[in-house]
């Protein structure tokens, strides 16, 4: 899945697919696993964290 | 003579699968209903109408039952996941931007996640304990299921 991320956000980059796999793998891992280990299970919190990353990383690749 | 052995084999593979799909779905419902900790192997074996050396046959512990769940889940997410991009992804006439599909597409995963939260957190718990490292049984991540009814997804 996190290798299909460029192409389905419409990326246009030449950061390697491994480098990809390993920054989404970090964003989900990270996001998801803190969201896990908390008091706080609303999902919209987990929601807007995660789309709130991811929007941030394709505004920076499509900077690079 | 060789069709019939095949067709014998097969039916004891359905036969399998059925019961091995039928184990975690009990399991799951009184995980859930008493709570993991709280619920013997013996009676899993007993609501499934198997003996408990039978059961072991399956799964040779009680964690294996767990990540085995798991595992199920797991496929079953896969499988609507590649559904949804299909119809999402793929498909020229869904509404929106790519991006906006895409990002529709993780909301709809993380939801689903968030449907098993309970779930995932006892398995990470008890995949420490299988897998290295000791439970913390005081510890949130092990309240959920744990503690039985009240602790649902």
């Amino acid at each position: 899945m996190f290798e299909s991320i460029p192409k389905a956000a419409e990326l246009r980059t030449d950061v390697p697919p491994r480098e990809m796999t390993e920054l989404y793998t970090l964003i989900f891992s990270d996001r998801v696993g803190r969201w896990l280990a908390s008091d706080n299970s609303d999902v919209e919190k987990l929601e807007s964290g995660v789309v709130g990353s991811l929007e941030i990383s394709f505004r920076g690749l499509r900077a690079l | 003579m060789r069709i019939q052995q095949s067709l014998k084999t097969a039916l004891r593979e359905t036969k399998r699968e059925r019961t091995r799909l039928r184990i975690l779905e009990v399991a799951e419902a009184l995980f859930r209903e008493r709570g993991y900790a709280e619920t013997p192997i013996r009676e899993i074996a007993a609501r499934v109408e198997l003996s408990p050396q039978t059961l072991y046959s399956y799964y040779p512990s009680k964690d294996r039952i767990l990540t085995g769940i798991f595992a199920e889940r797991q496929q079953g997410m896969a499988v609507a996941a590649e559904k949804m991009r299909i119809r999402h992804l793929e498909s020229d006439d869904a509404p929106g931007t790519h991006v906006d599909r895409f990002l529709h597409m993780i909301r709809w995963g993380l939801r689903t996640l968030a449907d098993g939260r309970a779930f995932i957190q006892l398995v990470f718990l008890h995949s420490r304990a299988i897998y290295g490292g000791a439970p913390s049984a005081g510890g949130r991540t092990s309240r959920a299921w744990s503690r039985g009814p009240a602790g649902g997804r």
